[in-house]
């Protein structure tokens, strides 16, 4: 009985690894949730928001995330001033994976923080796999930025063709 | 005179190699980010037009499979598979992918439950794009599911709510 207890709140507590690519929890982004999240279910799959992370706008900030299984392609870090939309491109960093799939991989970039407040902001990374058809796969963190007047903004991202 | 001549050509073809070199580089900055990928495919399908059979049609789709599983071995070669669709049978050739997941089974950081069919270590990918609607060459209808049926139908599904 002792030993089943200990298996339901082993699972209930655990942060095992549920996507492919993943916020670390270690990091200063920990995961919204762990679930898989590809283009059917973007930008950030389902589940509540999380309690955000407070960081300080306009300063070098350290984001840390999780690769299940390297493959080639590319990761872009999004930033949303709120409600998971206007997403604004922080970073694009190509992911060029020598050989056969390795051992989970950890990755590390410093990222300048938008310079404006908001409560309920969100950072995502998004996974490209190149391929014929590329597959894309999500992560989203709740956070929040302190220390921007109120009236600064952020310029969105033009997508005009 | 001469070596004066040679010094101006030699400027020119690095000016000409750094030029086009920058034009490159400004080529793959207009690649469309992800996120405008998104926006482009609501604006698109919103405006739509296309007729009905552009959407129907299962050669108008491109389709691949990425395999996570902890029993294969990693693979990379191309498939013919086959769907039934409107009573007839209609064979795609898709570019699979496969990925031996086994080393991470004794993983710390990896959860048990990963491993259960359908988790993110132990599941089949299919994507399906339909290729006749592109922004800047690439497709703007991507669909997923854990069959080739359920990736094309979803794909078809996204393409009609454009149909004139």
């Amino acid at each position: 009985m002792s030993k089943l207890i200990v298996i339901l709140c082993s699972l209930l507590l655990s942060e095992g690894l549920f996507a492919n690519v993943l916020w670390s929890s270690k990091g200063s982004t920990p995961p919204r949730h762990r679930n898989i999240t590809t283009e059917s279910d973007a930008p950030c799959g389902s589940g509540e928001k999380a309690t955000p992370v407070q960081l300080y706008s306009g300063t070098n900030t350290e984001l840390e995330w999780e690769e299940f299984i390297p493959q080639n392609g590319y990761f872009e870090i999004y930033f949303s001033p709120a409600n998971d939309e206007n997403w604004i491109l922080l970073k694009k960093i190509n992911n060029n994976v020598m050989g056969e799939s390795t051992d989970l991989k950890v990755h590390k970039v410093n990222i300048k923080l938008p310079d404006v407040s908001c409560d309920n902001c969100t950072i995502q990374i998004i996974q490209t796999v190149t391929g014929t058809v590329d597959a894309k796969y999500y992560s989203c963190a709740d956070i929040s930025l302190k220390g921007a007047p109120n009236n600064n903004t952020v310029k969105t991202e033009s997508c005009a063709n | 005179m001469g070596r004066f001549l040679g010094i101006s050509l030699l400027t020119l073809t690095i000016f000409v190699f750094f030029q086009n070199c920058q034009s490159f580089e400004t080529q793959q900055a207009e690649e469309l980010s992800s996120q405008c990928k998104v926006q482009m495919k609501e604006k698109v399908l919103s405006k739509g037009g296309w007729p009905k059979s552009e959407c129907s049609q299962p050669s108008h789709y491109k389709c691949n499979l990425l395999v996570y599983k902890p029993d294969i071995e990693n693979s990379h070669y191309k498939d013919t598979q086959c769907v039934d669709k409107d009573n007839s049978e209609y064979c795609l050739e898709i570019e699979v992918k496969t990925h031996d997941t086994s080393h991470l089974l004794e993983n710390q950081q990896v959860d048990d439950e990963a491993f259960i069919e359908g988790g993110a270590l132990n599941r089949m990918e299919y994507r399906c794009a339909q290729m006749g609607i592109l922004e800047k060459g690439q497709p703007l209808i991507v669909e997923v599911s854990d069959s080739l049926e359920g990736a094309l139908e979803k794909a078809i599904k996204t393409c009609s709510r454009g149909v004139k």
